[in-house]
């Protein structure tokens, strides 16, 4: 869903871009001042940390977008978006200051969330205000803060295009913003305004010339798009309130009036859902809704379907209310009864033994499975190459799991019950429903074997580096034979070792070196290789024009990376290993630490920016030898709950990099 | 990556059974041989690394061709079709930014006549001759039919030799049988075949008329400089730094002897 929310940032950004040249009179200018000085200190720049779950693991995603401070306290308003469901957040003030905060309470269905700062020493933090959305005018000069691309604090300035902004039908398949299964749309007619917006503006203030907030920009297709003011205030003042919000539902789908309709009047309902309230009140699908608790009702254009949705929602709960339609001509009165509105999709977890993600099944994804109840697990990603995966029939993404070694499966404390107990290799029988068919499969759970050494065939090797001496060089050097040149020696001067960086092989045992070009360098190694390890090659080499010939006892090739010791820290999602040959070779100086070889994209290690191939040479001040040291330092801290800092080199560089994972997940 | 292996594998499966070699010795010979040329199901995680961020981490599974050399189920494949990121990033040669595919084995199945599946591990791998030890791991101890390198031979200019392949799965992993001939012997550093028409997949066995083994289907890789804008004919693949050679059975013995070396020494 961010993909798609920032797909469409970019693509349709440019076309504002290069429209919206125009001349600002110097009284906007002006106030344009106040209000950036005014309402600054309250916009924030934020990072969170939130999960994402796909193929069959938890994985964490770094986003950045924009807030207000909209409470003294420190509750700052902002996108779901952004900050829904975050499990790290940290608010960036105008003045640089970075503080960090938390996920409060948010609600998908209007983009909305609530962020808390944390708020240890009771400071006021300064605030920006509502102003009445209502009272917007088309034309009307208004101001985006926000801190784009996460840039630090920025301001564009623009007006109100539009006050009914909705994604048109055009856009058919999509058409629909959905975050957690919620469309947004549904609920929310934005404000469409031309005041440039880019990724990571999301969640910052739409404001008018008195710096009041009028709106929470969250889209932009091509004009930019906010939340209005009036409907983000209510949602976050009982966000902060309720820590969440409750909606009423009756259950129908509706779409605008068909032209062809004799009535121009009325709600037309598109879908009644099974066992809902509307159905059990007799309500119908082709049922036209004219009147709801006495106060008539129409949608006739899409842009009128969030003002109804919002209606619905705001419903009084387990009370009848009178509902007047439609039904072939003729008028009927229903009463329905609304009850509270469930999450569309409920929160996804990792079930690690079986190498999938999932989640329990909510009354609408019922519905959406074709269930009859909510009974099962509800597959939502699964790793290719894990337990499931290899299944046959593998799991997909959307089956149901109802029983596990023939115990009935009802949610995911069920599967937890069963996969807490099992310790070692086990195969267990999994029943589970596709759509209308109920399958059955083995998913077998074995000891991961990531970490194992694979030896390498051992040939002989000299320890040299070299290159080929091309026609052209030999020509300039007056050499009449093919050889090879000695670029690096890696080993210390001694006398079982004769050869120097700059002597010229022409020969092995007596035979030219059939050498042209650089790449014909593996040519020399195979023929070194083709001896047995220990045994004595004589090379002819030409030092200082003169023709020396040198016994050399060639040895056994050094180990490789993947044959050099292993460990992978399951908790920041990395692996290291040894130094080995390759990597002593290609550094400056001599260098004691670990080999980063494997940086799980969304893990801590990738969090942190922790590179592939990076060095790391000590662990919390704490200088370290071999993956061993590695291990036993970072295990002790981990199990300590105490924050972790590598001193890392990388290249000709030096960093260090802090981690501080979340302990709730070591277990 | 893929598609360099489909491109090898298509270029491979070329059917040619004509000329000298009589029906009745490769009747014979199919008998003898074909349980002992199986289909190895490679499940791995590849992944690239751009400057020491890793992106988006795939599980693929390929199945590829062995050669069974001892009745404990030791199998012969290549690397190149074992872990084709290797062979690609040695392919890609040297540049100045950093780019890698990189793989990680997660499972190895070894595909019996029977499409019974079992597990299978490395034991050793020599990747400057493509050749990769598996050892099939059955729940019960087992004899498998083998074909024994000891007894090789060597082979000529433009011999005729046959190759044993397995189709792949919607082959329902059928024998593959193909015949071609010695199109050129590379002595140094080390003795090769390469055949006049590549038919079969990378880790199919090489036999004379007469049924003797003489070497085992694998790639012979190297940087190169070439850059890849073509294709055709076997001298191009060569140019791009690979080429599909038999590596003769006494070399693979050779390599093998390392495996007895590391058991006996613990």
């Amino acid at each position: 869903m961010k993909k798609l929310f920032f797909i469409l940032f970019i693509i349709l950004n440019w076309v504002n871009f290069l429209f919206c040249e125009r001349e600002i009179p110097s009284y906007i200018q002006n106030k344009v001042l106040e209000v950036s000085k005014k309402v600054k200190p309250a916009v924030v720049k934020i990072y969170a940390i939130i999960p994402d779950f796909y193929q069959g693991r938890v994985v964490k995603e770094e986003v950045s977008g924009s807030g207000t401070i909209i409470h003294k306290e420190g509750y700052v308003i902002t996108n779901y978006h952004v900050a829904g469901k975050a499990k790290y957040v940290r608010c960036t003030l105008s003045n640089g200051e970075k503080i960090d905060a938390f996920y409060y309470a948010g609600d998908p269905l209007t983009d909305i969330a609530i962020v808390k700062i944390i708020n240890e020493n009771h400071r006021s933090f300064p605030v920006a205000h509502f102003g009445d959305s209502s009272k917007l005018k088309v034309g009307e000069w208004v101001i985006a803060a926000g801190s784009p691309f996460a840039l630090s604090q920025s301001i564009t300035l623009g007006i109100i295009s539009n006050l009914s902004l909705v994604i048109p039908d055009f856009f058919w398949p999509f058409n629909k913003l959905k975050l957690d299964g919620e469309n947004v749309g549904s609920m929310v007619k934005w404000i469409g305004h031309d005041a440039p917006i880019y990724p990571g503006n999301s969640g910052g203030p739409l404001l008018n010339l008195d710096g009041k907030i009028v709106g929470v920009n969250e889209i932009s297709l091509g004009l930019s798009g906010a939340i209005p003011g009036n409907l983000a205030r209510k949602v976050a003042s009982i966000l902060i309130q309720n820590k969440g919000i409750v909606r009423s539902w009756i259950g129908i789908e509706i779409q605008p009036l068909l032209e062809t309709l004799e009535v121009k009047n009325g709600v037309l309902i598109a879908d009644v859902i099974k066992n809902s309230p509307a159905e059990k009140s007799g309500i119908k699908e082709g049922d036209i809704i004219l009147e709801i608790n006495n106060k008539k009702v129409s949608v006739k254009n899409i842009e009128d379907i969030p003002d109804f949705n919002q209606m619905i929602a705001d419903l009084p709960r387990n009370k009848k209310i009178k509902v007047v339609l439609i039904r072939n001509g003729k008028k009927l009165t229903k009463f329905v009864e609304p009850v509270k509105r469930e999450k569309f999709y409920l929160d996804e977890k990792e079930i690690k033994k079986f190498g999938v993600t999932a989640r329990n099944i909510s009354s609408f994804e019922a519905i959406e499975l074709g269930k009859e109840n909510t009974d099962g697990v509800v597959i939502t990603s699964v790793s290719p190459g894990g337990p499931a995966g290899e299944a046959k029939p593998s799991l997909r993404k959307k089956d149901v799991i109802t029983e596990i070694n023939g115990e009935k499966i009802k949610n995911l404390s069920d599967i937890f019950k069963l996969t807490d107990k099992i310790s070692g290799e086990t195969s267990l029988l999994i029943s589970f429903e596709r759509k209308k068919e109920k399958l059955l499969t083995v998913i077998n759970i074995k000891e991961n074997i990531e970490n194992e050494i694979i030896p390498q065939a051992k040939k002989s090797w000299l320890p040299i580096s070299i290159e080929v001496l091309s026609e052209k060089v030999r020509k300039k050097l007056g050499i009449h034979k093919k050889g090879v040149i000695i670029t690096s020696v890696f080993t210390e001067k001694n006398r079982d070792f004769p050869l120097r960086r700059g002597d010229i092989i022409t020969e092995i045992d007596g035979e030219e070196i059939p050498v042209n070009y650089p790449e014909d360098k593996d040519v020399f190694f195979e023929t070194i290789s083709e001896y047995p390890v220990g045994s004595e090659v004589e090379l002819t080499v030409l030092r200082n024009k003169e023709i020396e010939k040198f016994k050399v006892k060639l040895k056994k090739e050094p180990e490789g990376p993947d044959e050099a010791k292993k460990y992978s820290q399951v908790l920041l999602e990395m692996k290291v290993r040894n130094l080995c040959f390759d990597d002593i070779k290609k550094l400056r100086a001599k260098k004691e630490g670990v080999i980063v070889e494997e940086v799980k994209e969304g893990g801590w290690a990738s969090v942190v920016k922790i590179a592939v191939g990076d060095l790391i040479v000590s662990v919390n001040g704490e200088k370290i030898k071999n993956v061993n040291d590695f291990k036993e330092k970072v295990e002790k801290l981990i199990k300590d709950n105490k924050n972790i800092v590598f001193s890392i080199e990388r290249d000709i560089h030096h960093l260090f990099v802090e981690i501080k994972p979340f302990w709730e997940e070591k277990k | 990556m893929k598609k360099v292996i489909l491109f090898l594998t298509s270029m491979f499966l070329a059917v040619n059974l004509s000329g000298e070699v009589e029906k009745g010795t490769i009747k014979n010979m199919i008998k003898k041989y074909k349980d002992a040329v199986l289909t190895v199901r490679i499940l791995q995680k590849q992944w690239t690394v751009m400057e020491g961020k890793e992106f988006t981490k795939r599980e693929t599974k390929n199945e590829i061709t062995g050669t069974v050399i001892n009745e404990n189920g030791i199998i012969v494949v290549s690397g190149f079709a074992t872990e084709p990121s290797k062979f690609f990033n040695k392919l890609r040669g040297d540049s100045s930014f950093k780019f890698e595919v990189k793989n990680q084995i997660s499972g190895i199945k070894i595909i019996l006549p029977d499409r019974k599946e079992i597990d299978g591990k490395i034991l050793l791998k020599d990747e400057k001759l493509d050749i990769y030890f598996i050892k099939a791991l059955p729940e019960k101890e087992m004899k498998f039919k083998y074909i024994n390198l000891g007894n090789y031979t060597d082979a000529g200019i433009m011999d005729e030799v046959i190759s044993f392949d397995r189709l792949g799965e919607i082959g329902k992993r059928e024998i593959f049988v193909s015949t071609a001939r010695v199109g050129a012997i590379m002595e140094k550093p080390r003795k090769y075949y390469i055949l006049t028409e590549q038919m079969v997949s990378p880790g199919s066995p090489v036999f004379s008329i007469s049924g003797k083994i003489i070497g085992i289907n694998l790639i012979k890789s190297r940087k190169t400089s070439s850059s890849i804008s073509g294709f055709s004919i076997l001298p191009t693949f060569s140019s791009l730094g690979f080429l599909p050679v038999v590596v003769t059975a006494k070399d693979i013995l050779k390599v093998y002897g390392q495996i007895k070396i590391e058991k006996s020494a613990k």
